[in-house]
């Protein structure tokens, strides 16, 4: 999942970005709003952090031209500003969620993941594929009820796949939403996360649940017989 | 009795009421005086006509020539009338018919002018009483000794009729009386009530008028003359209470709006610190120095609040000394290290060497910090900034200009203002925002007068203008 965090605060996009992705998430921070409009105008993101007033470009006005675009990513409002009016306002140009600060990292965390669980159209909490079941709350994932021990990058990929169950996920799909301008993905980066997942998510001797169309990306599920 | 409806209603109406009472008894007593003067009239008519058909005879004897003419008004009946004569000496000469032998009374002591009084006539009735003295004539041939024989007459008539239009009158006169007092009345109701219609309407307003509606304002239109300049204050008191709520409303949210950045980023830190089991020793210094410099910028905010607050409170007792302006400005320079600071900036400084002004030495170094502060955190990029000094006629002018391309002519009326900024937005600002507030509330205990403009070229200038010390 790739977040966007547009905040002009230095030291809390920092810490949230950090938070972020140590749980998993591609994180890029815009720390004005011309910089983060640019980036909310890519459209790669699953979910975007938004402060509400920003140098350059006010908060508001990215969530207007994004919704005037016909973007529908999922828009956490997060400010300072907390009257009624204001998450009013916040509400109806567009926003999905209002968190005001000071907030706890925890419910910060939890609403980005249910937004972008929403991103998906999935609202359960736990996804049963085969004998995998992928807690999106507790970000684990268990096959046959035995803990898979996964880093956050290994967990990423497998619920990005999970949530696109059955559907064909191009290598460029990953690499926008797993990996952010932090990382600096190799061209062989997908097929070698993709790789290491098997071994992980597999059980021995088992068809893989991530089945390779050659040239087209990759199809997570229980493959057909 | 508390409305002024109840104390307008009753005082008036006690007032009208023994107004009207005042005036029912002067009419009554009035038209008693006159039909009393005219039974008197008729009294002494009668009495006079009686007095001179007296008269003495030859032998001394007396001759009532009325009387003997056997008129029926002095024989008993319903309209008798009643005669006494008496002698000087006490005897009774005559007693008219109608007496039955009974006097009207003891002798009068009248002397030749009538005396007049009210009495019980002998056959019970109200009557009403004429004495005087007279000399009766001498039949005629009839030499009167001298001295000629001197008489009392008394004589007495019904008064029942006067006492009758009397009471008419009285009883006219109470009734209409009672009819007036309640016209009044009803009349004084129905003033009040239309009379005080608009002051309940400004009290029903007033009693409506609470923190969540102060811009509320009292109409003009229709109101009466006594009330319009209250009116205008009230409106006016309203203006100034709801700019005052508005003032700390803003100030409040501000406030808060500042504190939450600061905290949300120290909640941030701890919390993802927290989560980093195995953070490097690098990592958690970060972390720290992160913690204290957010510490920092909270201990000055809060520092510059409750300075706010104590300078505003009037609670300070400010003794002004000689105080070296020059000097605290050239110390803020250097200390501040412009320069380092704001490479960008082409500063020009032009400070003398001793500038002594009435001031404090706590607050004028808090001023010139603040402006100086203003000037690096707002002053254009890579534009100029000017620091000088002069003495001007018994002041010395401080005068601080930078370049503020952003600013209008109407934001200067906000510069002054807790947490002001031109733009909104907050979190990637270490500057406080209430810099310029502490500077209005210094200058203005140290009565330095302040002066914000801005040229067309975008050039805001400050002028202090301190009062020169001795």
């Amino acid at each position: 999942m790739r977040v966007l965090l547009i905040e002009d605060s230095p030291r809390l996009s920092e810490y949230v970005s950090r938070g972020l992705r140590r749980a998993g998430f591609a994180v890029d921070v815009a720390l004005d709003g011309e910089e983060g409009q640019f980036l909310a105008d890519s459209g790669e993101h699953d979910v975007i952090v938004l402060d509400r007033l920003l140098p350059g470009k006010d908060g508001m006005a990215i969530l207007r031209a994004l919704r005037e675009r016909g973007s529908d990513v999922h828009v956490l409002m997060l400010t300072a500003k907390d009257t009624v009016e204001d998450r009013v306002a916040g509400l109806q140009e567009g926003a999905d969620d209002y968190l005001i600060k000071p907030f706890a990292f925890e419910e910060l965390l939890a609403r980005v993941q249910a937004l972008a669980r929403r991103a998906y159209g999935v609202k359960k909490n736990v996804l049963a594929i085969g004998p995998l079941a992928i807690d999106l709350t507790q970000r684990t994932a268990a096959r046959d009820g035995e803990l898979l021990a996964l880093r956050p990058r290994e967990y990423a990929l497998l619920e990005y796949l999970a949530l696109r169950a059955g559907e064909l996920v191009t290598r460029t799909d990953i690499e926008r939403h797993i990996y952010d301008e932090q990382a600096e993905p190799m061209s062989n980066v997908v097929d070698s996360a993709i790789c290491s997942l098997r071994k992980l998510v597999d059980a021995p001797g088992a068809d893989s649940l991530i089945t390779t169309r050659r040239g087209q990306g990759y199809v997570f599920g229980i493959p057909e017989t | 009795m508390t409305s002024i409806r109840s104390r307008l209603g009753w005082g008036l109406g006690v007032a009208l009421a023994v107004l009207l009472g005042a005036f029912g008894l002067f009419i009554y007593l009035f038209v008693r005086h006159l039909l009393y003067a005219e039974l008197d009239a008729t009294l002494h008519d009668k009495a006079r006509l009686f007095a001179a058909s007296t008269e003495v005879l030859d032998d001394g004897a007396y001759e009532f020539e009325l009387i003997e003419a056997g008129l029926p008004e002095y024989w008993p009946g319903r309209k008798a009338e009643f005669v006494q004569l008496w002698d000087l000496e006490g005897g009774v000469v005559l007693r008219s018919p109608s007496l039955f032998g009974n006097d009207l009374g003891p002798m009068p002591e009248a002397g030749e002018a009538p005396q007049y009084r009210n009495v019980e006539l002998p056959d019970g009735r109200d009557g009403r009483k004429i004495a005087f003295e007279f000399a009766p004539r001498a039949e005629e041939g009839v030499t009167l000794p001298d001295p000629a024989p001197r008489l009392r007459l008394e004589f007495a008539i019904s008064r029942e009729a006067v006492e009758r239009t009397l009471n008419r009158a009285l009883l006219g006169l109470a009734g209409g009386a009672a009819a007036l007092v309640l016209g009044v009345l009803l009349a004084l109701w129905l003033a009040l009530r239309i009379g005080l219609r608009p002051l309940e309407s400004i009290a029903r307003q007033a009693a409506s008028i609470g923190p969540a509606n102060l811009g509320h304002r009292f109409g003009h239109h229709d109101l009466p003359d006594e009330l319009q300049p209250i009116v205008s204050r009230l409106n006016e008191l309203l203006s100034r209470l709801q700019a005052s709520f508005e003032r700390e409303r803003r100030f409040t949210a501000d406030a808060a709006h500042e504190l939450r950045t600061p905290v949300a980023e120290l909640r941030a830190l701890a919390e993802v610190g927290l989560l980093e089991e195995h953070a490097s020793e690098t990592d958690v210094r970060a972390f720290l120095a992160d913690t204290r410099a957010i510490a920092r910028h909270l201990e000055s905010l809060i520092g510059g609040l409750l300075a706010l607050a104590r300078f505003s409170s009037g609670r300070d007792v400010v003794t002004l000394t000689s105080v070296d302006i020059a000097a605290l400005a050239e110390r803020a320079i250097e200390g501040m290290d412009l320069v380092r600071i704001r490479p960008d900036l082409s500063l020009q400084i032009d400070v003398p060497q001793e500038a002594e002004a009435r001031a404090t030495e706590d607050l004028a170094s808090m001023l010139i910090d603040n402006l100086l502060s203003n000037v690096a955190a707002y002053a254009a990029p890579d534009s100029s900034a000017v620091v000088c000094m002069k003495s001007e006629g018994g002041h010395w002018r401080l005068t601080i200009s930078n370049a503020a391309p952003d600013l209008t002519s109407a934001d200067l009326a906000h510069l002054s203002e807790p947490f002001w900024r031109k733009s909104a937005h907050r979190g990637g600002q270490q500057h406080l925002g209430i810099g310029l507030a502490l500077v209005s509330e210094c200058a203005r205990l140290m009565q330095v007068e302040l002066r914000w403009s801005l040229s067309a070229e975008g050039v805001l200038t400050l002028d202090a203008l301190w009062p020169a010390a001795g």
